[in-house]
């Protein structure tokens, strides 16, 4: 007999729908899987036959074949352990096949018919639910996709309580959405900046960049605070929107990283060790995983010890620097993840780490000096809006009792500027609402200057050697300020601000 | 000794034959020779063709009976029971390939007998 079920294949954050047909015919027994089925669906032959007798089932004797269609696309992933037993169990007329239309499943299988979550059931959820199809899936997984909403979802704990409940004997519970409790999914401890003593300027310049989705690069020598600044950053990024908020977790669930369950609520923040490899910062390899900036989505990618990366995994962060997203490209299949994220990085001035240390001698040549700058090519340093210098503090300011201001009230001035920015780009549709995603057309628009700006920025120009490249970035930097400051016209002011946020424009480095 | 050991393979076929037909099997065919190798018994119990290898030992020093049935025995047997259907066309009727252990003390006196069904599989 033959039997259909749905299931769901994940194709980066996408999902695909996939038919599991399932023929049990008479003859030799046989148990076979078609349809470019990767090695762990090959596998789950066993599972699947052992989880059946467990759960009480006789596994049919003779010919069965299994076909995942559309047959070209390849499939991977332990998802559909469940739709193939099931439909084994439909094939030998222990489910009539009208109760298997309109669902579908997915989970996978352990050897005594228990369900365990799965890696992208979310992704699939939010794909596939415009399928109006009900989705049974193991019960983690199942509060990840009722998050979403409007999609019945039932969650099982075991191969039998699917078959019961698709056989009407004993229906499952939706999942139990209001048991949302504040303890799920609780913000990681991200520290505040009121832990920070002095770096006045440099908050101030983590404050912009926070408003206008900036991104930064700190420069100083060791033990001036670079990497507390840069930890202290999501603090004062305003709050994930749920759309947001899905495609971060949608992101987590394809690479099999979400912790707990529920929607992830705090903005992510990465920070890879300079090791890292490309593939493994892009997102890539053998299933073309998300990558370290995928993660970062919506959140911040810190990259300490910016120079020590290797030059290829630092160059690959060109593109979606710009563009917000990366596609991965490989001979069998092109896959696109979203990462759009406020990129901080920290480096020091020179190799020894000291040249712009006033009390301690930098031991470096020139032309070392040189060389550890070179390392960060020209069209990156393009696309890091803001340079800021973090000094090492005196005694004095170490050892001052007053507490700086606290993240929370930094954030409510960055939520403030981030609405004005909102309603600039509103009727701008697929633009992202930050300051830093304009374009120079949009430049021109948005970005009148008073005449005294104009005068000043002419002047720093001239007698700063600031080149054309960086003239695009003070004017968004400025409109920032601007922004924040709630002022139409960009002043002088905010154009002075900006050309301090501009270090390494300035020829002075060097 | 190669006449003591066809001995008890014979014998642990009688002692598998009687156990089935015991059982309400009907035996088709024993001992059915193909290209490929030989087919112990051949039965029919519930509209099903059943396939038999019997494997009989004296002792369990060489480990118990149906671990001698390794990868390449189980292909051999599997290429003897699809020329069987070929050869009288019963192809589309279930079928299944079933394993017999018959364990004989020295004696030769019957101490244990284990029917496994659906033992080998395509």
């Amino acid at each position: 007999m033959l039997a259909k079920v749905n299931s769901g294949c994940v194709m980066g954050i996408d999902a695909c729908l996939i038919d599991v047909e399932v023929d049990v015919a008479n003859g030799l027994p046989s148990f076979s899987v078609v349809g470019l089925p990767d090695t762990s669906i090959r596998e789950s032959r066993d599972r699947i036959r052992s989880a059946i007798r467990n759960s009480g089932y006789a596994f049919p004797s003779g010919k069965i074949t299994v076909n995942l269609s559309p047959a070209n696309i390849k499939k991977e992933g332990v998802g559909f352990d469940l739709p193939i037993a099931t439909g084994i169990l439909g094939a030998t007329g222990l489910i009539s096949p009208d109760k298997l239309d309109g669902l579908l499943l997915g989970g996978e299988l352990s050897l005594n018919g228990r369900l365990k979550p799965f890696r992208g059931a979310l992704a699939i959820a939010i794909s596939l639910g415009k399928s109006r199809r009900t989705f049974i899936l193991p019960e983690k997984n199942a509060r990840e996709a009722a998050d979403i909403g409007d999609i019945p979802v039932y969650g099982a704990s075991s191969l039998r309580k699917v078959i019961e409940h698709i056989n009407g004997i004993n229906p499952l519970d939706p999942p139990d959405t209001e048991q949302k409790s504040p303890g799920r999914n609780k913000p990681h401890d991200i520290p505040d900046f009121k832990d920070v003593k002095g770096q006045e300027h440099v908050k101030r310049g983590l404050e912009v960049a926070a408003s206008g989705g900036h991104n930064v690069l700190l420069l100083g020598p060791p033990g001036s605070g670079k990497s507390m600044l840069a930890q202290r950053l999501p603090g004062i990024l305003p709050d994930l929107s749920t759309e947001a908020a899905l495609e971060t977790t949608t992101i987590y669930s394809v690479a099999g990283r979400l912790k707990s369950d529920g929607l992830i609520r705090e903005r992510p923040v990465r920070s890879p060790h300079h090791t890292i490899s490309y593939a493994a910062m892009t997102g890539g390899g053998s299933r073309s995983l998300p990558g370290e900036i995928s993660l970062a989505h919506n959140g911040v990618l810190f990259l300490d010890e910016f120079p020590e990366f290797r030059r290829d995994v630092l160059e690959t962060l060109r593109q979606p620097l710009e563009s917000g997203e990366i596609t991965i490209d490989r001979a069998r299949r092109s896959l696109r993840y979203p990462c759009r994220f406020i990129l901080i990085a920290a480096m020091n001035p020179c190799p020894c780490g000291y040249f712009t240390d006033p009390h301690k001698r930098c031991q470096c040549t020139s032309h070392q000096i040189q060389r550890y700058l070179s390392k960060i090519s020209g069209p990156l340093l393009d696309r890091i809006d803001i340079h800021l210098e973090v000094p090492r503090l005196n005694y004095e300011q170490l050892s001052t009792r007053r507490t700086g201001e606290h993240s929370e009230t930094i954030k409510k001035r960055v939520n403030e500027s981030r609405n004005t920015q909102e309603k600039r780009f509103r009727d701008k549709p697929g633009h992202l609402a930050y300051n830093a995603y304009m374009v120079s057309r949009e430049l021109e628009n948005f970005c009148a200057l008073s005449n005294e700006a104009e005068e000043l920025l002419k002047t720093a120009i001239l007698e700063l050697g600031i080149s054309a490249r960086a003239y695009d970035k003070i004017l968004k930097i400025s409109r920032t300020i601007a922004d924040m400051d709630t002022s139409e016209t960009i002043e002088s002011h905010h154009i002075s601000e900006a050309v301090g946020y501009r270090c390494l424009d300035r020829n002075l480095w060097v | 000794m190669p006449r003591t050991r066809q001995h008890i393979g014979k014998l642990g076929e009688k002692i598998a034959e009687t156990f089935l037909i015991s059982r309400g099997f009907l035996i088709l065919d024993r001992n059915f020779s193909t290209p490929f190798g030989e087919i112990d018994l051949i039965a029919e119990q519930n509209g099903y063709i059943v396939f038999l290898e019997v494997k009989t030992r004296i002792s369990e020093r060489f480990g118990p009976p149906l671990s001698s049935i390794t990868r390449t025995k189980q292909r051999h047997i599997l290429k003897n029971c699809q020329f069987y259907l070929k050869r009288f066309g019963l192809y589309g009727r279930p079928c299944r390939i079933d394993a017999i252990a018959v364990s004989l003390d020295t004696r030769r006196e019957l101490r244990a007998l284990k029917h496994v069904k659906n033992a080998i599989e395509l």
